[in-house]
């Protein structure tokens, strides 16, 4: 068990990164905090998914000095992955940054309990 | 290849063109095209639909030729384009209905944005509807994620702004755990086309090995797709998100959104995992019980608003339990059962925002019960599409309602579940629904407090205030009661409102009546 985990120690960090992340996002009040967190996550999920692309002893996919054979490479479908996961994160992300601005412009508060309860009591604007 | 079933890509590429063509658009403009685009797409689902039916079984349709390992691929079958042809209907129906509503909720600087995210929103409904890979699902749901976040978001106010940063944390919470779920799923089999994903995890289930990580990668994903899709308890976003977007926006939200999360489920578990695999991972009773605990908590919470909006949104909270009730029966015809409750239950509950949008209107943009008294005298085309609306939520027979009750509860026979147990759940449901709805429909159809329409004197409001707190209501009962009294004018309509509406209506009972046939292509999809 103990050595699985050993030989296996980037799934580890990345389940850790991602539990730390993931309660962050969950939990914390903070908006800026839990983007924060969700960014975590992201790289968390990008580094186990790089770590299982990975195979010992190989290069990158990138053909040099004229070697073809799929032998001597990664598996090249995990960077892919990781880089169109990295576009939508930064989109994520910078989409929860404008609506933080404008909620900060209008509550003044980056506490989103605090948020909810003032658009609660806030008087019915219809 | 035949040219008709290109439709398949066509028909997700036309809304994402018309989409960007329609920000550089006057909000006039914008509308026709989007409203065009919708109609072009029911036409070539529905050509697409007939090629299926003639040519007896579904197609995969790769990406550029390209080959399986390094195309992409997407699958049409009958489901799909059932599916895709029933949210192409009512999406453009939604967004006719709420045209008022948005040209006033939304500054007219920003109306363009709202055609856009519409024409967005399709595509991506579309495509996670026709994937046959997972990751290509998982960027399209966060392209949802977005563009749902910012409809409702484009209504003016700080209301629909904190709703939707709430719903938007909920979201990433829920996309982190499908991704997490994606990449644990191609680190033990290697794939992410639903074919090959498929062949692999029964190698994988007849061998035994990584029995464990299967588990916490199907438990991963449903509690992502559970979070998306408000199940009980992570409905806590839903009600504000829904209930303080625009009509149209609700509509679609409510109505289309979080059906395709609950498919693309569907789809998981019945093409990927296939079914007796679901079974042994024993995720199946957790969906019942978490379903059952959602729809009488969501009924019961519907029941206690006075806001029609939070109660139409807290009442999906509960059929979002009733369809994970079909889907965790595990078998073929709960699968079956919970298709014909995404579309009876998307186009019910649009029609009922699309008509509580019209009666608001009649009423004072008020949307309390109070407000909303004697609705149907002003506006009796809204009323009578709420009514429809509501008979068909509580599954009075004729109406699309009664027939997924009806097959969830055939479908409960044989499974592991004590039939009669499912049988009283859906009872009870039955009885909880016209508990909400039976009373806004008394409020709509009752006469007016001051049928004059004279403003009533002082004293008589002194009066009716005094009589309020003497009988121990509430004081936020007396507000609404004064705000009551005044009399709103008959509304008009536009031509196209009405006929959406009565669109809207031909299609519940339509859904109601020749069920069969709509229920022979889901079990022949599946």
């Amino acid at each position: 068990m103990a050595g699985g985990l050993l030989n296996n120690y980037y799934d580890v960090v990345a389940v850790i990164l991602f539990c730390i992340g993931f309660t962050t996002l969950f939990l914390n009040r903070n908006l800026v905090k839990k983007i924060i967190g969700l960014n975590i996550v992201d790289t968390s999920v990008y580094l186990f998914l790089a770590a299982k692309g990975y195979i010992t002893g190989r290069a990158a996919p990138v053909i040099k000095d004229g070697v073809a054979s799929a032998e001597a490479y990664i598996n090249p479908i995990p960077a892919g992955l990781i880089l169109t996961g990295i576009v939508i994160s930064v989109s994520v992300t910078a989409f929860s940054l404008a609506l933080i601005l404008n909620l900060y412009k209008k509550y003044e508060t980056l506490d989103l309990d605090e948020i909810l309860r003032l658009a609660a009591a806030a008087k019915e604007d219809e | 290849m035949p040219f008709v079933r290109n439709f398949l890509l066509f028909s997700i590429l036309l809304p994402m063109l018309c989409g960007v063509v329609s920000l550089s658009l006057k909000p006039g403009a914008a509308r026709r095209l989007t409203l065009v685009a919708f109609a072009a797409n029911i036409a070539m689902s529905a050509a697409l639909l007939a090629h299926i039916m003639s040519a007896g079984e579904g197609f995969v349709y790769k990406m550029g030729a390209f080959p399986a390992p390094f195309g992409n691929e997407m699958y049409a079958g009958t489901l799909e384009t059932l599916m895709a042809l029933v949210f192409s209907a009512i999406m453009l129906m939604s967004v006719i209905g709420g045209r008022e509503d948005v040209e006033r909720d939304v500054i007219a600087r920003k109306q363009s944005f709202f055609y856009l995210m519409s024409s967005f929103l399709l595509a991506a409904m579309l495509s996670i509807i026709y994937t046959n890979d997972l990751f290509t699902g998982y960027v399209f749901i966060e392209i949802i994620t977005l563009t749902a976040c910012s409809i409702i978001a484009l209504k003016e106010g700080g209301k629909p702004l904190a709703a939707t940063m709430s719903y938007l944390i909920m979201s990433l919470v829920g996309s982190a755990l499908l991704l997490l779920a994606i990449a644990v799923i191609y680190s033990i089999t290697g794939h992410l086309l639903v074919p090959d994903l498929s062949r692999s995890i029964d190698a994988l289930m007849q061998s035994g090995d990584y029995y464990i990580p299967l588990v916490v990668a199907t438990g991963l994903m449903t509690a992502g797709v559970g979070i998306k899709c408000a199940l009980f308890p992570f409905h806590s976003w839903l009600p504000d998100a829904h209930a303080h977007a625009t009509t149209s926006a609700s509509s679609i939200l409510s109505g289309l959104i979080i059906k395709c999360y609950l498919l693309l489920l569907v789809k998981v578990y019945a093409r990927v995992f296939t079914l007796e695999t679901v079974a042994s991972l024993g995720v199946g009773p957790v969906l019942v019980v978490f379903g059952v605990a959602g729809l009488v908590f969501g009924s019961v919470t519907a029941i206690r608003q006075r806001d029609v909006k939070q109660m139409l949104s807290y009442s999906t909270v509960s059929q979002v339990g009733y369809i994970c009730i079909a889907i965790g029966l595990g078998s073929r015809a709960g699968m079956a059962a919970a298709c014909f409750h995404i579309i009876a239950h998307a186009a019910a509950k649009s029609m009922l925002f699309t008509a509580a949008g019209g009666l608001i209107r009649a009423s004072g943009r008020k949307k309390s019960y109070d407000a909303l008294r004697g609705a149907a005298r002003r506006d009796p085309a809204s009323a009578a599409a709420f009514i429809c609306g509501s008979l068909a939520m509580v599954g009075i027979p004729l109406f699309s309602g009664f027939v997924s009750k009806l097959y969830t509860s055939a479908a409960s026979v044989g499974t592991r579940f004590e039939s009669s147990a499912i049988l009283s759940v859906v009872v009870v449901s039955t009885v909880l629904n016209a508990m909400c709805y039976f009373p806004v429909v008394a409020c709509i159809l009752a006469k007016a407090r001051d049928a004059g329409g004279e403003e009533p004197s002082a004293e008589a409001v002194a009066s009716k205030r005094a009589e309020a707190l003497e009988t121990g209501a509430a004081s936020d009962c007396a507000e609404p009661r004064r705000q009551g009294a005044r009399a709103y004018a008959p509304v008009g309509h536009k031509p196209s409102y009405v006929v959406t509406l009565a669109a809207f209506i031909i299609i519940n009972l339509g859904l109601g009546i020749i069920s069969q046939p709509v229920l022979a292509l889901i079990e022949k999809g599946i």
